[in-house]
């Protein structure tokens, strides 16, 4: 089983929904546990409140399925207020999903790819420092959408200026990494 | 200071320089982030609020606004041209501007775009000014229970409004208030889930949030989409003054949508994209030439963009009296006020209502250069729409991720920015409302003041929230909002059996 295989599979099995239902169940779960931690009673009614609703509403979304009809509904469906027309929703509804059909013949979907580039741009900004990670991102990003070298090199360019700009107008220190160029460049 | 003298002061202080050039350069940029869908009002906003740090609070706050109002035009180009609405604001006017381009008449529609979406943007926005001292009565009534008790209507209504259930509504917008409680707490000495680190200490910027959840998110759901946005030759044909006398022969069309804008802008949660649909529909229904709607009629345009440009003195309205932003274009502009150290509610209307007032008149005099980009600049807005989306998205994510380092040089802004980005790009995936989610993160810290000083004032009970009439209101409108869409139908069901 090639990689492309063992991804689609991984893809298929895990949808974003349960990592944003884990991370909110995750973080109630430690945020309400921590607060009883806490030195000052008072600081801890806010957090407690708040991770309760969280948590109930996460736990009320995992098991759906389970639920008996009338609780279901109230979980799962839309209330949908407001009714726009139904003629033009459905036609918002084409747009949709014509706009979100991507073409291409790449191994892995564009916005996983471009996911993926932003996380290790974050980190090696971390590392060497934002005005030096800036053109190694569009580069990278322009070689694997195919942009032509002149729009990659403007690109560059501009990610260039952009570190630049910050650097003169707000005394930013861009040029400086968290474990490389600690001392700055410019 | 009464209404009067700020009103005049306001004048002086919007008509000296570097305030009013800032208008202009918020129209533009306005204009501009508007046309390229997938770019909008909200995102534009978000990325050029940490460069409004340098500025003052009142040039920061008119470049804002002016950006919204530009933004709400700019979404109308894209859409009359090449049948892609700039922003949600702008879908309905895809269904007759479009046609009207087909049809060799592009300058003229996009022309009637403008002068529409001006004129029902100054009356609304004078509408506001005219009425905002009834609204200061009003808000100087609230005390912190109430305030609390608006930040969580704001919420509530958010979660029905938008698509998808509400008890994700709800779990994204509580997940935002409770993201909120990391670092000190507000009326306590308490270090909350700081991991003994330094940089959490102030908890996270909702600034970065911000940013994050709108320009990575929609950068990564811009990503699957292959390509530029109009790849064929533009036929720019039609004429400019006859799209804006057309107009003026639509009075009553101009002024009933930009006051249905206003109306349902007001709503927490409702938008542009409701008002937009709404405004057509009704239009459609008055208009004695209903079949011609979706054909190219000129009606069709000037409705659906004078509603758009209407909500956003409706949306003004919660924004600056309780903090409740009724769309993420307002949820930046509160961002930005509270970043600028203006806080919504008593202070807008007491202290600060000098500074109101200018950005409520910016947001009128800002309506000229919509008619002045409308007129002189119309044949080359085109060449926006062109701009291939893989241009657009790194030189954003660049302006990001410096940006978010930029609000504190902490690095935790930077993955707060690109944390909630990825977290942003999955809820809206799965209909999880990133506007309820911001909300939250922008409504957290005064929420939880408020909170507090309501339970020290009542010595920590609860019963504070409905022992008072005004908070009892609240409470019970809260309960409507959640409850209402359920009751509804069940009422039906019974009336009909």
């Amino acid at each position: 089983m090639d990689v492309q295989q063992t991804y689609l599979r991984v893809i298929e099995r895990i949808s974003l929904e349960h990592i944003v239902l884990l991370t909110m169940l995750v973080s109630s779960v430690y945020m309400l546990w921590d607060s009883f931690r806490f030195g000052i009673a008072p600081a801890a009614t806010f957090p407690r409140m708040m991770g309760s609703v969280v948590l109930i509403m996460t736990l009320l979304l995992i098991f759906r399925s389970y639920l008996p009809e009338p609780l279901r509904s109230v979980v799962a469906d839309s209330p949908d207020l407001i009714d726009v027309d139904e003629d033009f929703a459905a036609q918002e509804d084409d747009e949709e999903t014509e706009e979100q059909i991507s073409v291409v013949d790449r191994p892995i979907h564009d916005s996983l790819m471009v996911g993926t580039l932003i996380v290790g741009f974050g980190l090696l900004a971390y590392a060497i420092g934002i005005m030096w990670a800036s053109p190694i991102f569009v580069a990278v990003y322009g070689l694997w959408f195919r942009l032509s070298w002149k729009i990659i090199l403007l690109l560059v360019v501009v990610s260039l200026l952009i570190g630049f700009g910050f650097f003169e107008a707000l005394g930013l220190r861009v040029d400086r990494g968290e474990i490389f160029l600690t001392e700055g460049v410019l | 200071m009464s209404a009067t003298q700020a009103i005049i002061e306001a004048t002086f202080t919007l008509f000296a320089w570097p305030t009013f050039g800032w208008v202009v350069v918020g129209i533009i940029l306005g204009v501009i982030a508007g046309s390229l869908p997938g770019v909008g009002s909200a995102m534009g906003m978000a990325i050029v609020l940490p460069l409004t740090l340098p500025l003052g609070p009142v040039n920061a706050i008119v470049l804002l606004v002016s950006m919204y109002s530009g933004a709400m035009y700019g979404g109308s180009i894209s859409a009359i041209l090449v049948n892609v609405p700039g922003t949600g604001g702008a879908a309905a006017t895809t269904l007759d501007g479009y046609q009207m381009t087909k049809q060799g008449n592009a300058v003229k529609a996009l022309a009637m775009s403008a002068t529409a979406s001006a004129t029902a943007g100054f009356f609304t926005v004078l509408t506001l000014v005219l009425f905002s001292p009834i609204l200061i009565e009003i808000v100087l009534m609230f005390g912190s229970p109430e305030f609390f008790l608006m930040a969580a209507f704001g919420i509530a209504m958010i979660t029905v409004v938008v698509q998808g259930s509400m008890v994700k509504g709800i779990a994204a917008g509580t997940f935002g208030l409770l993201l909120t409680s990391i670092g000190i707490a507000p009326n306590a000495p308490e270090l909350r889930y700081t991991f003994g680190s330094l940089a959490l200490y102030d908890g996270l910027d909702f600034i970065a949030a911000l940013i994050g959840m709108f320009a990575i998110a929609e950068m990564l759901k811009l990503a699957a989409k292959e390509g530029g946005i109009a790849d064929e030759e533009l036929d720019m044909s039609g004429s400019v003054t006859e799209g804006v006398w057309e107009t003026f022969r639509y009075p009553v069309t101009v002024v009933k949508s930009g006051y249905m804008g206003m109306l349902i802008g007001a709503i927490p949660g409702a938008g542009a994209t409701v008002a937009n649909f709404f405004a057509y529909g009704e239009a459609m229904r008055a208009s004695k030439d209903s079949e011609s709607f979706g054909k190219g009629n000129p009606e069709g345009v000037i409705s659906a963009e004078s509603s758009n440009n209407g909500t956003i003195g409706g949306s003004l309205i919660p924004t600056i009296s309780f903090g409740i932003p009724g769309s993420g274009s307002t949820a930046v502009l509160l961002g930005g006020l509270l970043m600028h150290g203006l806080r919504p509610g008593p202070q807008l209307f007491g202290e600060e209502l000098a500074t109101t007032y200018t950005f409520l008149l910016a947001l009128m005099v800002g309506n000229v250069f919509i008619i002045l980009a409308g007129v002189f600049l119309v044949t080359r807005m085109g060449r926006i729409t062109q701009v291939n989306t893989h241009v657009i998205i790194p030189v954003i994510v660049v302006l990001s991720v410096v940006g978010g380092y930029s609000l504190r040089t902490n690095w935790i802004d930077v993955l707060t920015v690109i944390g909630l980005g990825v977290l942003g790009y999955m809820m809206v995936k799965h209909d999880y409302s990133i506007i309820a989610f911001v909300l939250g993160v922008v409504l957290g810290p005064i929420a939880e003041e408020n909170l507090m000083r309501s339970l020290q004032l009542s010595d920590g009970s609860f019963l504070i929230f409905v022992t008072r009439p005004l908070s009892l209101l609240i409470v019970i409108l809260i309960i409507a909002v959640l409850a209402g869409p359920y009751v509804k139908p069940w009422l039906a069901d019974r009336r009909a059996g």
